[in-house]
């Protein structure tokens, strides 16, 4: 298992999170998709979270242990920005769950529907969306290093690396997908 | 790092990073734990035993044993909490992709640009070294 994730490729990486983001977009308007895509979509991207993170574990666990210690600013902001985001992502999916009408009805399971857990719902995914601008926009570099590896162009620096561990940031042994 | 430190414990650790986070959400919020239960008409007809809220103005469902209509008739009564019951139809067509892109491009576009300028302009810094972890 260790060695089919730790030589996934960067290609199977940058699918992934692009998945995310489509996913997220349309989840943004639950009147567009319907209700019901609305609610499985946003439990299946809980889901691909867990992936995501677990892919990245290695950060999560570095600057954890760095939490209290000196870090460089930019690895600060993205510490603080993906920890919200997190916070606001599981909030938003559980609260979700918890006012589904279509998605766990049709496996038997009601909820409590509450006009609290909608208005949770409402803000957690909110914020959510405006987290999830500014985590795209912090690896945005890798996010071009990688589209440009994989388009064949030579890159300066290892595109395996986020901006926040390229510059100034922790570094890991991420696998390189090599 | 072994394996099932990298690969199996993290999802673990997430999942329950993510319901402590949920949980004391739900404290602050409702004052109790998020509670849900097995779909009424599975099990009585009427009344919700966990809410004791009448789920369906209609007569009573009998139980008969046909799980698949119960279900149906249980789902169809279920009230929507705030008339959300509208969302079930889908808009469909260009004006789908152009609301979404629109409603995207205002809350992640614009967020994300204004994070990436100030990254760029404030926080990027080429001659600074990897620190090692």
């Amino acid at each position: 298992m260790q060695r089919f994730f730790s030589r996934m490729p960067l290609a199977g990486r940058l699918i992934l999170d692009t998945g995310m983001l489509i996913a997220t977009i349309a989840l943004i308007d639950p009147h567009a998709s319907g209700l019901s895509v609305h609610e499985w979509v946003g439990i299946v991207l809980g889901a691909v979270l867990f992936v995501h993170i677990t892919l990245n574990w290695q950060w999560v666990v570095a600057v954890t242990k760095k939490m209290f210690a000196s870090l460089p600013r930019e690895t600060r902001i993205n510490q603080i920005l993906n920890g919200l985001l997190f916070i606001f992502m599981a909030v938003a999916v559980g609260s979700g769950i918890a006012i589904s009408e279509e998605a766990l009805p049709s496996l038997g399971i009601l909820t409590s529907g509450s006009r609290v857990w909608m208005n949770v719902h409402g803000l957690s995914a909110n914020a959510s969306l405006i987290l999830i601008g500014a985590h795209v926009a912090m690896n945005w570099q890798w996010v071009m290093r990688t589209v440009r590896r994989i388009a064949g162009k030579t890159v300066r620096k290892n595109p395996s690396l986020r901006p926040a561990q390229a510059r100034g940031g922790i570094t890991v042994n991420l696998p390189t997908g090599a | 790092m072994t394996a099932f430190m990298r690969w199996i414990a993290p999802p673990f650790v997430i999942l329950a990073a993510a319901i402590v986070v949920f949980a004391v959400t739900s404290i602050g919020a409702t004052g109790s734990l998020p509670r849900g239960s097995i779909s009424q008409a599975r099990l009585t007809s009427e009344i919700a035993p966990a809410t004791g809220v009448r789920i369906s103005g209609q007569a009573p469902i009998a139980r008969t044993g046909n799980a698949n209509a119960n279900a149906t008739a249980g789902a169809i009564a279920r009230p929507g909490p705030s008339g959300r019951g509208n969302l079930s139809q889908s808009s469909s067509g260009i004006m789908v992709l152009v609301t979404l892109l629109t409603k995207s491009a205002l809350v992640i576009g614009v967020p994300g640009l204004a994070t990436y300028l100030a990254y760029v302009f404030f926080l990027q810094r080429r001659d600074e070294r990897p620190v090692l972890a």
